[in-house]
């Protein structure tokens, strides 16, 4: 579709009007970390970062949720408030591929609701990535810091304040207003030299070994396993990592996002665990994300954003352990 | 050099039979310090010492699936601030103090990825961890300092007026994902099923909300009150800030005001929480 | 468009005792449409919600001709399960589903079917039993074997005198030792061992297994013994399970979700993934 050159001032003030319409959410600095969370004008955002602590699903998938009012006598579905549309700013290829592969499950044989509302009131502004962590590693997964998969519109930067959009679907071209000039070859070659600048910095790379599958008895697992504590932070943060519990609260039926480390994931009323040691958990993630997702979707439920590896409390690395395997 | 001490005590101890497992510090690929087993008398050059070696490893002598699965003797290195919560679980008697090897290290104090001394080191008065409590001690001996417990920064909290300090708190409450990084990075926390994972009664709201969020921080509070040796991992793990710390430091204020008691320096002294003595304060009690 | 986790309201109808505990729950549906509309085929599990507790997986344990109403036995063992045992005749429960795969009943026919059931193990099957006994011309040999822990675990008492008063069914009853009263009649001994006395052919039959990971361990190396195929046996897991359409991943096991492609499987399909769950 579209190509736009635009300033940083003409992109600031389109964004700027959209916040009558919208609820703008972009990444912005809490208590010295930065997150995506709804901001109130442009002077929050923050354009030179790399991941956030949280990523993008969070809007889409939140980490608790009502479903329902159950009582004696009545059932009261909560839906999501969407008369009031989103944008979400700059966010990441790395997190808009993530909500595509979350799509393939949300999204098939049975629709979740609330999911889908999130998904079609939501516009999403991506970013480019200029300079990608040392934790990153998405070309190896079919990324890249300038891919555009799962974004409405993608911005990357030509020169200093002065940025490429790419308007990419109908959602997008709604929000961005017909100005600019129309990108020339020099502008384009521009922004290919900073792609390819980002492509170089990523030095990490997954490399799924191709006896992977025939590695799952392997006691490989309890050795990587050793150092887990079982927490949730790399399921959480994680972009793809959709596994969640169904609880009550009071007459509330909350969906609250659950891990496959914890204890209480599949132990049943009864005591019975078949997944009880760690190693089994470790590895239940390792082999949903890159065996069985792919053969169940298509796609490795794994975009290699690095959150996992940056926020583990003892450091386990997905890369050397998949490596490694 | 105190990497090849480290080294050579490791490989020695392996290598005699004395342990069957090392826990120590090694290197990940990406560069970053990790926990490391050692098992192979050859492995013990993965082995590292430096200052990002933030991890209590003491936190593996509690998990009793660790345990079982490694039941011969196992040698730890530990710094001084570590040998405290090891001194904690063997007055509660969590730990087999004949079946572990102590290997402590001097640590000169840890820094943070910006190169900042750790807000823990700066307070540390175990620099050098105690030679009659260790098996080895590597690295000089440095001479205990014993330093005033500087309080300020809780009496800070303490002085904001109470719709504030549920403000500062709220703040992150609202956030906490409740991933159980905290709890689970812990060394003294070795609940066999904690009661956040209990749910039948259900004791706390499981999901990540505000309100289950505020009574999670506060239990967890309450079950290390006279426990905490403030070793600072769960606020170093905490993937959304909380400054965990604060919480902890509060408590054993509480306990040094109150009881005249700090955790983790005896480890024949039980916590103030599970003894009885007559000239105990019993101010609180209405 | 509905919001699939929504449960449609049922009310409890009666309550049956089966043992210490274990109840049947005859439920139907409030909404008349629904009510009328749904159906379900034997082998497949609904949700089952209790106000301010809790939804729990049962399996439907009445047969899909049994119109205008379902039953789900509950064994009482956990937080859901004990608020169940609570409710009473009139009480309004949440359903949803029906969901999962279920038993291919065209592929028994005119074959010997056997039914090896253990304990509670038996709702699944007698939804099945039922649909089989009634287009019974259609199947060859029927052979029930059936065992709990005691006279007094034993289920659906009434329907078990019925089934061993036929002549065109094998019902062979069995307690576990120890578990017998005076006047027991049936057979003393476990599960796997009562099927091997009673030895059923692995020719043109098919086997369909449900009870304790146990009983269902020693009941694979009885009919492997036997001559049966992995193919020609059934069996449907227990798992813990939330969301029942494939989502929330807890009962992921391989590539398998067993809510969404089980939870009646084929011994070969599990022989996949047996090494993780047992």
């Amino acid at each position: 579709m579209d190509m736009l050159i635009l300033n940083k001032h003409e992109l600031i003030d389109n964004i700027k009007s959209l916040f009558k319409d919208y609820e703008i959410v972009g990444p912005s600095q809490l208590d010295g970390k930065l997150y995506f969370r709804p901001v109130k004008s442009m002077d929050e955002v923050v354009w030179d970062f790399v991941n956030p602590v949280n990523n993008i699903k969070d809007f889409f998938f939140p980490p608790s949720q009502v479903l329902y009012e159950l009582r004696q006598d009545r059932i009261k579905a909560f839906e999501p408030d969407t008369k009031k549309k989103r944008i979400i700013l700059f966010a990441k290829s790395c997190d808009t591929r993530a909500l595509n592969l979350l799509d393939k499950l949300f999204i098939g044989d049975y629709k979740d609701t609330s999911y889908t509302a999130r998904r079609e009131t939501t516009t999403i502004i991506g970013l480019s990535c200029l300079e990608p962590a040392d934790r990153c590693f998405c070309i190896s997964l079919g990324g890249g810091p300038f891919a555009t998969k799962g974004m409405d519109v993608s911005i990357s930067p030509v020169r200093k304040d002065k940025f490429l959009l790419h308007i990419l679907t109908d959602k997008g071209k709604d929000i961005i207003a017909e100005q600019g000039t129309r990108p020339e070859r020099e502008e384009l070659s521009l922004t290919e030299a900073l792609k390819q600048k980002a492509e170089e910095a990523i030095k990490r790379k997954i490399n799924i070994p191709s006896d992977f599958f025939e590695k799952f008895d392997s006691d490989y697992w309890k050795g990587v396993s050793q150092a887990c504590i079982k927490c949730g932070i790399c399921t959480y943060l994680c972009p793809a990592c959709h596994c969640f519990d169904i609880i009550d609260e009071g007459y509330f039926r909350i969906r609250c996002w659950d891990t496959c480390s914890s204890d209480t994931f599949t132990k049943m009323a009864a005591g019975e665990d078949h997944r009880k040691q760690k190693y089994k958990k470790y590895r239940q993630r390792i082999y949903h994300k890159f065996q069985y997702y792919k053969e169940n979707f298509g796609e490795i439920a794994c975009v290699g954003c690095g959150r996992c590896t940056t926020y583990c409390p003892v450091k386990m690395d997905i890369v050397e352990i998949v490596n490694n395997s | 050099m105190i990497i090849k001490k480290i080294k050579t005590t490791a490989k020695d101890l392996l290598t005699d039979g004395s342990v069957s497992l090392i826990i120590g510090y090694g290197i990940n690929g990406p560069g970053d310090v990790t926990p490391v087993f050692i098992k192979d008398p050859d492995d013990v050059e993965k082995l590292v010492w430096n200052d990002q070696c933030y991890y209590n490893l003491i936190r593996y002598l509690s998990d009793r699936d660790f345990i079982e699965q490694n039941n011969g003797s196992i040698g730890i290195i530990i710094k001084g601030c570590d040998q405290k919560s090891l001194k904690v679980l063997l007055s509660e008697s969590q730990v087999n103090r004949d079946k572990i090897k102590v290997i402590g290290v001097t640590c000169k104090g840890l820094m943070d990825s910006d190169g900042n001394v750790l807000a823990k080191c700066e307070a540390c008065d175990v620099v050098y961890p105690d030679k009659d409590f260790c098996d080895v001690i590597i690295g000089e001996e440095v001479k205990k300092k014993e330093k005033e417990k500087d309080f300020s920064d809780i009496d800070e909290i303490d002085s904001m007026d109470l719709p504030d300090r549920k403000k500062f708190w709220d703040n992150f409450f609202e956030r906490c994902l409740r991933c159980y990084a905290c709890r689970n990075i812990c060394p003294l926390c070795y609940c066999k099923e904690c009661i956040m994972d209990q749910h039948n009664p259900q004791w706390v709201l499981p999901s990540a909300s505000v309100v289950g969020n505020r009574l999670f921080h506060i239990v967890r509070a309450y079950h290390l009150t006279g426990r905490c040796v403030d070793c600072g991992e769960c606020e170093r793990v905490c993937p959304i800030g909380m400054p965990l710390r604060k919480i902890n430091r509060k408590i054993i204020k509480v306990v040094k005001e109150r009881f005249d008691f700090e955790s983790g320096k005896d480890q024949e002294q039980k916590s103030p929480l599970t003894r009885y003595r007559e000239n105990d304060s019993e101010d609180f009690i209405i | 468009m509905r919001n699939v986790y929504v449960p449609v309201p049922a009310k409890i109808i009666d309550i049956k005792i089966e043992t210490r505990d274990v109840k049947t729950y005859r439920l139907v549906f409030e909404y008349d449409g629904f009510r009328d509309d749904f159906s379900f085929s034997a082998g497949q599990f609904v949700e089952f919600s209790v106000p301010a507790v809790g939804e729990s997986t049962f399996c439907i344990a009445s047969a899909p001709d049994d119109k205008g109403y379902i039953e789900c036995s509950v064994k009482k063992v956990g937080k859901v399960t004990e608020a169940i045992h609570m409710l009473e005749v009139d009480n309004m429960v949440g359903i949803r589903g029906p969901y999962g795969n279920c038993f291919p009943i065209e592929d028994m026919k005119d074959k010997d079917v056997i039914f090896v059931g253990g304990g509670i193990g038996l709702a699944p099957l007698r939804s099945l039993i039922r649909q089989v006994l009634s287009g019974r011309e259609n199947f060859k040999k029927i052979t029930i074997i059936y065992g709990a822990l005691s006279v007094q675990d034993l289920v659906y008492k009434d329907e078990l005198e019925e089934w061993q008063k036929r002549a065109d069914i094998k019902t062979v009853l069995t307690v576990d030792p120890g578990g017998e009263t005076a006047d027991w009649k049936g057979r003393i001994g476990f599960v796997p061992s009562v099927l091997e006395e009673v030895s059923p052919s692995g020719t043109n039959s098919i086997v369909i297994t449900c009870g304790p990971p146990i009983m269902i361990k020693f009941v694979l190396l009885t009919l492997d013994k036997l001559g049966f195929a992995p193919e020609q046996i059934l069996t449907t897991l227990e798992m813990k399970m939330k969301c029942g359409i494939g989502q929330c991943g807890r009962c992921n096991v391989g590539n398998i979700y067993v809510c969404k492609d089980g939870p009646v499987f084929t011994y070969s399909q599990i022989k996949e993934f047996i090494e993780e769950i047992n």
